[in-house]
């Protein structure tokens, strides 16, 4: 959940400061998720757009950076103490993205680039795994029911075994059958289309 | 990638690991293994990266959903530079019809400018319409009154054949013909109300003969007429000539 808390600040008035749980975006709490994605969304659409970028650019870019910062937040990399800096965070990637973009393509001129932080753009996963999660992401999305929504529900709203079989009407044992029957089938397509 | 033969219950330990749910036992186990059995490593690994790329794809869909729709920063940009085009072309309309209006003024020789800056009709005679001998003359003033100068003109002069030393026919006359610019007609009927020095139109036809006499650009005429004038704007009119 996102955490209020009522602040003094220099003048004396009160201020309410948004204070995100990490252990939420790890979860893929959509509402935490929805509310970080639109708030920072702006900045670096004008970042973008100020600097030869479209609205679609901006979109594709950002999206991009979010990705890099939820995969961080899901393997450990930006933890807890980071949370007050996921819009700076945010804007520093999507910038050093569109950096490299414009760099590729030398006809859009450049402004106010600033580069105040280190290369954080990455994720720290080698061609291979980077390759390998494409393909999961590819053959997942062309699942069959009810393998997609029992793995959704499993890996991505973090859901109980319990909840599962109860929202198919099947045992826990049955679900978690499933699940590896799921998992198999889908590591299956991936072996052949690696072959 | 090696693809290892992942058991159901290797799936489930190397699941509770990633959602840090181990139990004491089991994390020892866990831990046992992953010291010992490098292809555990390996299984553990593509569990992780599969289970995030299951979310991954999810996310991807769901970022679908988050993407804000309205008042982006473009959106405001291009409203705006709409509305400073729109903007832009209306002052600039605005800067040609007022120069053009200025440059037109100013190529208006100065006596004739002075003539449409004091110029103003008569306001004409009230009228009662009453069943009178005055009906026809009345019919014609509201005519006059409604612009319809040459209409009135015409019925004045009908009635001025009948009654050609009327000064009250003869000045409306003038009038008339000084209001769609006929200047000479306007004189020969001016001319004829300051036959008669007693007449209550004497003033009024010396101010409109001054301003027929600028018109046609006879500052001593002019001047003569206005000072017989006394009309309250004379004196003004007369310094704007000198």
């Amino acid at each position: 959940m996102l955490k209020l808390y009522e602040k003094m600040d220099d003048k004396g008035s009160k201020r309410v400061e948004i204070v995100i749980d990490i252990e939420d975006i790890k979860n893929n709490n959509e509402k935490v998720l929805r509310e970080i994605y639109t708030k920072y969304y702006y900045y670096s659409e004008q970042f973008i757009l100020t600097n030869s970028g479209t609205s679609e650019d901006a979109k594709d870019i950002y999206q991009e950076a979010f990705i890099v910062f939820w995969r961080n937040v899901q393997l450990g990399n930006f933890q807890q103490q980071h949370a007050k800096s996921i819009g700076a965070y945010l804007l520093q990637v999507v910038k050093n993205k569109w950096i490299d973009i414009l760099r590729k393509n030398k006809n859009h001129p450049m402004t106010t680039l600033v580069y105040d932080l280190p290369d954080i753009s990455g994720t720290y996963m080698d061609t291979e795994e980077e390759k390998y999660m494409e393909l999961v992401k590819k053959h997942y999305m062309e699942l069959g029911e009810p393998c997609k929504t029992l793995l959704e529900k499993f890996y991505f709203k973090k859901e109980s075994m319990q909840k599962i079989a109860q929202h198919f009407s099947w045992t826990v044992g049955s679900a978690k059958n499933n699940k590896y029957r799921c998992l198999q089938k889908l590591r299956e397509k991936i072996k052949q289309n690696m072959r | 990638m090696n693809f290892q033969n992942i058991t159901d219950e290797e799936l489930e330990l190397i699941d509770k690991f990633l959602d840090e749910k181990l139990t004491e036992g089991e994390s020892v186990d866990f831990h046992n293994r992953w010291e010992s059995e490098p292809d555990f490593k390996k299984k553990v690994r593509e569990v992780r990266l599969a289970s995030m790329a299951i979310a991954e794809a999810m996310l991807e869909v769901e970022m679908q959903k988050f993407q804000p729709q309205p008042t982006s920063f473009e959106e405001k940009r291009k409203l705006f530079s709409h509305r400073f085009r729109l903007l832009t072309i209306i002052v600039s309309l605005v800067l040609v019809v007022v120069i053009s209006k200025i440059i037109s003024y100013t190529k208006v020789p100065y006596n004739i400018r002075l003539y449409k800056q004091y110029f103003q009709p008569d306001p004409g005679l009230m009228t009662t319409m009453g069943n009178t001998d005055k009906y026809d003359f009345e019919k014609a003033m509201i005519e006059y009154k409604e612009g319809k100068y040459q209409s009135a003109i015409d019925a004045w002069l009908l009635l001025g054949n009948l009654d050609p030393q009327n000064d009250t026919i003869a000045y409306f006359i003038g009038a008339a013909y000084q209001a769609i610019e006929k200047m000479d007609e306007a004189q020969k009927y001016l001319y004829k109300v300051l036959e008669n020095p007693q007449s209550v139109f004497y003033k009024d036809a010396n101010w409109y003969l001054g301003l027929i006499a600028i018109q046609k650009n006879d500052k001593v005429a002019a001047i003569r007429y206005l000072e017989t004038s006394e009309n309250d704007k004379a004196q003004k009119l007369i310094e704007g000539l000198k």
